[in-house]
């Protein structure tokens, strides 16, 4: 179940809101988490005993790890991490890992013959066992107590906002919400206002983005042309971007609809004018994570140059393995550590003295680069994609087939999609403080007036989303089908 | 923000969200979609255990997306303001053309048109023996044989598509075919409607703006090219004219319409033709037919139909797709028995052919489906090839009991012992095979060949053989024969110049004791 989908939107949703409102504050936490498990369990299946089972252990290691508690902690601490990490690593991890020792010693001609175990991936592990992490490894650091009520902690883990694909929220940052939590008009209208804007990124933005890209990736890239190329990465780094942003907007506004306040996962990245400031606007709630719980614990930037740009790197790798387990993400991680690297040395502080728009065309132009290794399905395949996008391919025009795509709503659409990719929206959040009530004059429609055109950009957007959605459901023949 | 915008903001956010799921539970499901020309899923049944749940879960989700309230309303809405504001299709089947015209994109007739699915040489001379073979086929029971070859609106109408896929116009599937068939002098063997119909266009409008068909002018256009063109052979073939015909004008929404949702708000006005003293005798479905494919098998809508005007000299049977329905009504009046068929392909009507015996088969079907149109049928190239491999023609190699085949072959996992009927191969691995010279002055020439081979066990022989200017053989240049156990008889053509240098028989896959019993390579003639 996704949010950008009918069931989500026209029954669960509004089924649970619905029955929010109407339980007391006693049983509101209690029915979130079981909606949560049902969210998950929806599309997962049995994978939710996964996820109890996660919660369980985790509530156990809370107690084990606290500095209240006994010895051995750091021991129980190891046993979290390992515990916490080894379903990831198994579910996620194995075919590539296997795959990967098998390629090595057959180079050194040792043949093993093992099958790789095609496991299913459950949704959004990678995001709950870091959220597990971050407890554990916060109660054990004497942030936060440990949660002694395991439905809050259930709740923690499994709340289904921010289950799938994140924020990933620490749990100092929402421990006092789960006992108690404001529920407010403003509070609620800001999480509409928040799900609204996110679900039309997705659907009126990445969605279109995302159509052309994979037309684009789909194609051989030998008969690719230069132009058709740049345009299918242009168009995915649009589509990766509206849809990540989209749907930690959707979580953070749903979360808000639950009295709930997450922190902020992205700052228009795109904005960046250096790969350190991506990284501080770009999934903000993970490279945070990475950094107090990897970066900072090996010595962040507080030991010698050599030692800090080893731990980049490492904290890159680990955070390309983290996003797929294949080459093309351990390489998208390690370009980024490197160009991180360069950029603290001189070639940062080179940077730092040229002109504003060439250091946003450097980091563009090495965004788009790595965008390809973390879209193209294969190492070789993104190879012959570089090769397309610098003249090397054996195409000498654009294919028709994209050719036949690019029309003006296209290239609307693609406008849209750069527009608000920079910081339009928070004039649009901001509008409303932009006119301050003046006494002098006897008629003040500003602020009124923008408060309506705010209301009527946000009805266009759900209602068009929404009938975009619905339209996705229609599925018409040219003849009968029965 | 102020709170009149918090409250009016939670309301529309909420009755967006909660009225489709309101009157979903008020009204009533449907079964199937007339617009969508499908069923609908159905509401699933609650499960009785943890496995049924995931089941359940999916099933849910699909029925809940074909049942939520205000479906319809949405759907339509949103493709009405697509193509109102944007002039664009928000279904990617469909482009929105100049004036109203509405293309259809699917099936791949987008691709076609730009030409990005060339059809390599291979597949083209397949297509070519093909219609030869069916000619043959037909012509030995006394039948004749007349490929009709549609073409789609944007063959017809490119100028009215936008000009950024105008600017692209490639070569499509049937332009490489027919440019194949003129390499032979062939182009004759097939009706190309094209011409036709790009000539009648100069005078009036031969397909609907908004239906993937051509319009009754465009299928008149037709009728009168096939008739026209079987009229030599058949002088006494009745066509139709403009004084056989009432024109009336209609109203009609296409069915490219329906794929935008938008049938009742886009129509256009079209003709009919209404024949004046029709004297065909009505439609009777042919019961005793039963479709070689299961899943039709007991199923009304797929039996053929037949028409017909009693008096008319000449008989025919039709094979076509959803543009032979504008068809019909003109050709019941030039046939004393016309039958129709429109859900099977020829290779499963072979049955049907003989039984109905007409005079001539139409075999119609619209340029975007050729492949389908022309898929080869074994069974049909076999009884062809039967006839072929006894005829006259070069022999280029022969292998039987007297060949010294130890010396005049390479031999890789297998041994030769004499036998009584041909030669006795003993097999002693996976991979066993026989290597073959051909006369190298078969170079150029278009063989077939037949293999006679009794089998161990049920396996696949392989039949490899290499161009002229290749001294090793491909992994793609294999025709491969599932065998049985026991004796078979194997009749292939090798692909067009493709021989003159070596051929290689693997006998089977599998161990064991294999008996060649004549190996033949001849020239078809």
């Amino acid at each position: 179940m996704v949010f950008s989908s009918i069931f989500f939107l026209f029954f669960f949703l509004p089924v649970v809101l619905g029955l929010y409102c109407l339980v007391g504050p006693r049983l509101r936490n209690f029915l979130l988490l079981l909606a949560s498990l049902l969210f998950y369990a929806w599309g997962e299946g049995g994978y939710v005993l996964l996820m109890l089972c996660s919660i369980s252990m985790n509530y156990i290691f809370g107690f084990l790890v606290d500095p209240q508690s006994v010895n051995k902690r750091r021991i129980y601490l190891t046993l979290a991490v390992v515990a916490n990490l080894i379903p990831l690593i198994v579910f996620k991890y194995s075919e590539f890992l296997l795959d990967s020792l098998q390629v090595v010693l057959r180079s050194v001609d040792i043949p093993l013959d093992i099958k790789s175990p095609h496991l299913h991936l459950p949704i959004g592990i990678s995001f709950f066992t870091f959220q597990a992490l971050s407890y554990v490894i916060d109660v054990y650091r004497g942030v936060c107590r440990p949660q002694k009520n395991l439905l809050n902690l259930g709740l923690y883990i499994a709340l289904f906002p921010q289950l799938i694909a994140g924020p990933i929220v620490r749990y100092h940052d929402i421990a006092r919400q789960l006992l108690a939590r404001v529920h407010s008009l403003e509070g609620f209208s800001s999480g509409c206002q928040r799900f609204i804007l996110g679900l039309g990124k997705k659907v009126l933005l990445a969605n279109p983005m995302g159509a052309m890209a994979d037309r684009i990736f789909a194609l051989d890239p030998g008969t690719l042309s230069t132009e058709a190329a740049w345009i299918g990465v242009l168009c995915y780094s649009l589509q990766i971007f509206f849809d990540f942003s989209g749907y930690s907007d959707m979580a953070i506004g749903l979360g808000r609809m639950f009295g709930f306040h997450f922190l902020e996962n992205f700052n228009y990245p795109y904005i960046s004018r250096s790969i350190r400031e991506f990284w501080r606007r770009w999934h903000i709630s993970l490279s945070t994570w990475f950094r107090d719980y990897l970066y900072i614990p090996l010595g962040g930037n507080k030991i010698s140059a050599t030692r800090t740009s080893i731990n980049l790197f490492l904290v890159f790798f680990l955070c390309g393995l983290w996003h797929g387990a294949s080459m093309n993400f351990i390489i998208w991680g390690c370009a980024h550590g490197l160009f991180l690297i360069l950029e603290r040395g001189s070639w940062g502080r080179l940077l730092n003295r040229l002109p504003s728009p060439f250091r946003h065309l450097y980091f563009w132009l090495v965004l788009l680069n790595t965008w390809v290794l973390f879209r193209a399905e294969t190492l070789s395949h993104s190879l012959d994609y570089f090769k397309a996008m610098y003249g090397a391919s054996a195409a000498s025009a654009i294919n028709p087939s994209i050719a036949a795509q690019l029309d003006p709503e296209f290239f609307v659409v693609l406008l849209a999609a750069l527009l608000f990719s920079f910081p339009v929206l928070r004039l649009f959040d901001n509008a409303g403080q932009l006119y301050k009530p003046d006494k002098s004059v006897a008629v003040q429609p500003s602020a009124y007036l923008l408060d309506a055109t705010r209301l009527a950009f946000l009805a266009f957007v759900l209602l068009v989303s929404t009938m975009s959605l619905a339209n996705g459901s229609y599925n018409p023949f040219i003849y009968f089908r029965f | 923000m102020n709170r009149w915008y918090q409250i009016v903001l939670i309301t529309v956010f909420t009755v967006v969200l909660c009225l489709p799921m309101a009157a979903s539970f008020l009204q009533q499901d449907k079964e199937i979609s007339a617009i969508e020309k499908r069923k609908l899923a159905g509401r699933p049944a609650l499960p009785h255990n943890l496995e049924g749940f995931s089941t359940f879960t999916e099933q849910f989700e699909k029925y809940y997306e074909d049942n939520f309230g205000f479906r319809d309303q949405l759907i339509a809405a949103y493709n009405w303001l697509y193509l109102k504001l944007l002039k664009k299709s928000p279904n990617p089947r469909v482009t929105v053309g100049k004036d109203g015209w509405l293309f259809f994109n699917g099936e791949h007739t987008l691709d076609d048109f730009l030409g990005t699915r060339p059809i390599d040489t291979g597949t083209l001379e397949q297509w070519r023996r093909v219609i030869i073979d069916r000619r043959e086929w037909l012509a030995d029971i006394g039948i004749s044989y007349l490929p009709v070859i549609i073409p789609y609106k944007m063959m017809i109408y490119p100028d009215k598509l936008p000009q950024r896929i105008q600017r692209h116009a490639g070569t499509s599937a049937l332009d490489q075919f027919m440019a194949y068939l003129s390499g032979f002098g062939q182009e004759n063997e097939v009706l190309d409607l094209r011409v036709p119909l790009l000539e009648a266009k100069k005078e009036q409008q031969v397909f609907f703006k908004t239906d993937t068909h051509w319009n009754p002018d465009g299928a008149l256009q037709a009728y009168a090219s096939m008739l026209n063109r079987i009229e030599p052979a058949f002088p006494a073939v009745r066509i139709l004219g403009p004084e056989d015909m009432v024109p009336q004008h209609v109203g009609h929404s296409g069915d490219i319409t329906m794929l935008l949702h938008l049938a009742e708000s886009l129509s256009e006005e079209a003709l009919r033709y209404e024949i004046v003293a029709p004297c065909s005798s009505g439609y009777t479905k042919l019961y005793d037919f039963i479709h070689p494919q299961q899943q039709f098998a007991h199923n009304e809508l797929y039996l053929p139909q037949r028409n017909g005007c009693a008096g008319r000299p000449l008989s025919a049977l039709v094979i076509h797709d959803s543009f032979g329905l504008f068809l019909r009504p003109y050709l019941n009046e030039s046939f004393g028995k016309v039958v129709y068929s429109n859900f099977a392909d020829f290779g499963e009507l072979k049955e049907l052919i003989r039984t109905q015996h007409p005079d001539i088969v139409f075999d119609t079907r619209v340029a975007r489906n050729i492949a389908s149109m022309l898929k080869p049928d074994k069974i049909l190239e076999n009884e062809v090839l039967k006839k072929h491999i006894a005829g006259p023609g070069r022999v280029y190699l022969q292998v039987d009991r007297s060949t010294a085949l130890q010396k005049t072959t390479q031999q890789h996992q297998l041994t030769i012992h004499p036998h009584a009927e041909g030669h006795a191969l003993n097999a002693h691995g996976n991979d066993p095979f026989l290597d073959f010279s051909a006369d190298s002055q078969s170079e150029g020439k278009q063989l077939i060949a037949e293999i006679i081979v009794t089998s161990p066990d049920d396996t696949t022989l392989q039949l490899f053989y290499s161009l002229p200017n290749q001294q090793h053989f491909e992994p793609a240049k294999i025709i491969s024969f599932p065998i049985q156990k026991g004796k078979n008889r194997l009749l292939t053509r090798l692909p067009h110049g493709s021989s003159g240098t070596r051929l290689r028989m693997d006998p089977g896959q599998i161990p064991g004791r294999y008996i060649l019993h004549s190996l033949l390579v001849k020239e078809e003639r």
